[in-house]
């Protein structure tokens, strides 16, 4: 923490302000998949805007892997599935913060259902 | 990020320090695809003057594996997945920070090591200097879980002849696997009751149906009795024709094995038998580990 704080007296010229409060997630995207995806956009800001991912969460009935991609193609993230564990979730406490117009998408290993929910906002 | 300010009426006053501040968004997002890494990798290193701050990490590991991650001096947090093709992850609520200039840095331990044998998925033959002796052809495929030894045999009583086995062996998530080692194993029998010529076992593979038959050995017999392989195949290891490859999944989907067989003079009880090529691939998982943070 040592170095995020800051002394009072320069509280409104610093970049970043001492107390911050995180914007609400306030877009959920869920979407099914029920063949094979291969770099297909789940998450499109708007024009000029960048993507905030605050929580994501992965289900399949069957095992699969899916892969997250920044872009059209570029993983960033691969997550499994398994008959043990058909449910993943993740949220990150600081905001996956993306390129400003850059896009989510993503791939699967093999045909098959997969859900996927994405949680954030765009700025 | 959008921040909502929260003045405090004494702030000029009291040159305290805050309670709580939420720096930033994480806008750095690295991914690795990684194999067995006994000693430490890089994974991140921030710019001169500046320090990680690790905000999450996520790792799927395609078999058991330890992932380590550290700085340059320590490890700080270990990451050990059990079931195969598992997914774990650690966020932190208030960011993990590295000292200053240090990289982030990864290894792993206890990796699992899985080995897969197959048996042919097909046998055929083909003429070899115009012959094609072999009887019971279908004999030779083999099966995957070693119960071959019980199975009759690809027999040669006349003059040669030429198998040719195909395999199907790809794993369905070999994207996410490593090759570490591939074995060829030939379960095969010769045996002279007359010696009235050299009788001959020579065996082949090779990465695909339109490469060149690689000879590996040969095994010959002019004296009356046997060599038997049935309970110990000839093995070899071609591990490092498989791994020179530029991508060496595709000559694990295309690479078929051959046995040749021959006698140069026929006698009633004399024979070549094959009884199985079986196929070993032992694999490590790769590794694909996600971490997130900034740098500040």
């Amino acid at each position: 923490m040592g170095d995020n704080t800051k002394l009072m007296s320069i509280v409104f010229n610093l970049e970043d302000p001492l107390l911050t409060r995180e914007y609400p997630s306030d877009i959920v995207l869920f979407q099914t998949f029920t063949t094979l995806q291969t770099n297909t956009p789940v998450w499109t800001p708007g024009i000029d805007k960048s993507i905030f991912l605050t929580a994501l969460q992965v289900s399949a009935p069957a095992p699969l892997v899916v892969q997250l991609n920044r872009g059209s193609s570029a993983a960033f993230m691969s997550i499994a599935l398994t008959n043990t564990l058909a449910t993943y979730g993740m949220s990150f406490p600081s905001p996956i913060e993306f390129n400003p117009d850059e896009i989510i998408s993503i791939t699967t290993s093999i045909a098959g259902t997969v859900n996927i929910t994405l949680l954030g906002y765009e700025l | 990020m959008k921040h909502s300010i929260q003045a405090e009426n004494n702030i000029q006053a009291a040159n305290r320090q805050t309670p709580l501040t939420f720096k930033e968004s994480s806008d750095v997002i690295k991914y690795y695809s990684l194999g067995i890494q006994p000693s430490k990798t890089i994974l991140w290193t921030p710019e001169p003057q500046k320090s990680i701050y690790l905000t999450s990490v996520q790792a799927f590991a395609p078999l058991a594996a330890s992932i380590l991650l550290g700085d340059d001096n320590i490890n700080f947090l270990s990451l050990r997945i059990t079931q195969p093709f598992s997914t774990v992850s650690q966020a932190f609520p208030l960011s993990f920070s590295l000292a200053a200039g240090n990289s982030l840095m990864l290894s792993t331990s206890d990796e699992e090591i899985s080995c897969n044998t197959s048996g042919a998925a097909a046998a055929a033959q083909v003429d070899y200097n115009g012959r094609s002796d072999f009887t019971n052809v279908n004999n030779a495929i083999g099966l995957s879980d070693g119960t071959l030894a019980s199975l009759s045999s690809g027999l040669l009583i006349q003059t040669r002849g030429r198998l040719v086995l195909e395999y199907n062996m790809l794993p369905t998530q070999y994207r996410y696997l490593e090759i570490e080692q591939v074995i060829i194993k030939y379960y095969c029998r010769l045996s002279l009751t007359l010696a009235v010529g050299v009788s001959s076992m020579i065996l082949y593979w090779r990465p695909d149906n339109q490469a060149d038959w690689i000879e590996l050995q040969q095994i010959s017999r002019s004296i009356i009795g046997s060599a038997d392989y049935l309970t110990n195949p000839i093995k070899h290891d071609i591990t490092d024709m498989v791994l020179g490859a530029s991508d060496p999944w595709e000559i694990i989907n295309n690479l078929q094995t051959s046995f040749v067989g021959t006698h140069t003079g026929l006698g009633i009880g004399n024979t070549v038998q094959l009884d199985a090529i079986e196929i070993e691939i032992c694999m490590a998982g790769k590794n694909q580990i996600t971490v997130f943070g900034y740098e500040a």
